[in-house]
């Protein structure tokens, strides 16, 4: 598999998003609430 | 136990229920105990500090255990394997460090009473995301789905009842209601979807040793930009305070309990999923509250009422993880693993038969187990680290049980051993 294929599997990876989001989700609220 | 759990091994998958159920059980026992040496630490310091110090403590543990099982040989080799699931298992410590934070607030704002069946509903979102993500209880029969959702509920519910019987008059609000409850909502968000990059690793052939190995940095970096962004940066008092180097071994042997705790839930995770995986190591509520009332005497004063919701809690509790722990996947569930995992091999072009393989705990490859005077170096660091800790520790005049304290520390070596050696036994630690 090419480094591009694969970085674009990686990077479109709900699997990956969701937690990402979730994070900076978590983040926003932590300076929100701080 | 490896017996009870290899009861399916057909066209190379194996399954393992029954060490699953075990590892997922013998978590709630370890992260249960994580608690008990903090309550020896009556310092003054905040919660970030103390988080601070407890991860530090994990950190080390966690470089340790897995060169003591494997070989960090064996570790670096399963990552060079697996590099593109290094920032996944980094963003799962980092969601674990935010989460952990959250909840500090949602303390502050609401008071336990709320906040803790608010982010224990972390099962819910687990459940959500495994059977939305990876396939998990589709095609499973509808007794074995009621089982996994009644039994979640009833764990949630026996949390919530153990959490009130700890909680004497109704705690301090700081009239931020508003702010605490999504606190603490955040925190289940967190501690909920925390467990996708599990489940991810796993399915990827990924071992669990080599995932916690790589957590642990997003863990103790995030713990740590938040005390330096969020409590006094560098003049926080953790930094100087002369009282940190007498409670660090306090901290660090909880943070050692949670790491033996954490990764009996990532096994749990690999061979039950998070569905499943989730609600038995959230028992630890249960063992938490064991610590505190047998060693601690901490309900010695406390009313009927209160006696009667820990009675009540943990038999709810245990009903709860019986029936999760009865509902062994049945082949059309099985048939949606297999399906989830030759999705992943499409998606990154891994190999099927090697991640089969290692998803169903058998070792395969040849790879080099053998340990470098490095290990030897990682483990002596370690043992000399939490020798000198425990030369500088100082523990309060707090009055414990010691009948009780070696009865608990009994049940924590009995299932350390006899999980270890069910891990061992049929995966290799795999």
């Amino acid at each position: 598999m090419t480094f591009s294929k694969k970085a674009r599997a990686i990077f479109t990876d709900s699997h990956l998003l969701i937690p990402l989001v979730a994070f900076f989700i978590g983040l926003a609220l932590l300076i929100t609430l701080h | 136990m490896s017996g009870a759990g290899e009861t399916n091994a057909v066209g190379g998958f194996r399954q393992l229920h029954g060490l699953g159920v075990a590892c997922g059980l013998a978590a709630g026992v370890w992260l249960g105990a994580a608690e008990a040496p903090t309550k020896l630490v009556n310092s003054g310091l905040s919660p970030f500090a103390i988080s601070l110090c407890m991860v530090a403590g994990v950190f080390v543990a966690r470089w340790t255990v897995p060169t003591l099982l494997k070989g960090t040989r064996y570790v670096f080799a399963d990552l060079k394997e697996n590099k593109h699931l290094i920032f996944t298992a980094i963003l799962a410590g980092m969601l674990w460090a935010v989460a952990n934070t959250l909840t500090v607030f949602a303390i502050r704002d609401v008071g336990l009473t709320i906040a803790f069946p608010l982010w224990n509903t972390n099962v819910l979102v687990g459940i959500f995301w495994g059977s939305l993500l990876f396939g998990e209880l589709k095609g499973a029969s509808r007794k074995n789905i009621a089982k996994v959702l009644l039994g979640a509920l009833a764990i949630i519910v026996a949390a919530i009842m153990l959490g009130f019987s700890t909680i004497q008059g109704g705690g301090a609000h700081s009239g931020r209601a508003l702010q605490g409850v999504l606190a603490a909502a955040g925190a289940s968000l967190l501690w909920g979807t925390m467990y996708i990059p599990y489940r991810k690793a796993y399915i990827s052939g990924m071992n669990p040793l080599s995932f916690v190995t790589v957590f642990t940095i997003g863990e103790l970096g995030t713990v740590l930009a938040l005390v330096l962004t969020l409590d006094g940066g560098t003049k926080a008092a953790i930094f100087h305070s002369p009282e940190t180097k007498h409670l660090l071994f306090w901290l660090f042997l909880g943070g050692f309990a949670w790491v033996i705790g954490d990764l009996f839930q990532q096994y749990a995770a690999k061979y039950l999923g998070i569905g499943r995986g989730i609600p038995l190591s959230n028992t630890n509520q249960m063992w938490g509250l064991a610590w505190g009332v047998l060693v601690f005497g901490e309900m010695a004063h406390a009313d009927l009422a209160h006696k009667l919701l820990v009675a009540g809690g943990s038999l709810v509790m245990i009903l709860g993880a019986l029936a999760i722990s009865t509902a062994v996947a049945t082949e059309g569930e099985n048939a949606q693993t297999k399906h989830t995992l030759m999705r992943e091999c499409n998606r990154y072009g891994l190999e099927y038969d090697r991640v089969l393989r290692s998803y169903s705990g058998i070792e395969g490859g040849n790879r080099d187990e053998r340990r470098g005077w490095w290990d030897y170096a990682i483990v002596a660091a370690a043992v000399g680290v939490f020798a000198y800790l425990g030369m500088n520790a100082r523990a309060p005049e707090l009055g414990m049980n010691m009948a009780w304290l070696w009865v608990l520390a009994a049940v924590l070596v009995v299932t350390a051993v006899g999980c270890g050696w069910g891990l061992w036994k049929a995966t290799r630690f795999s």
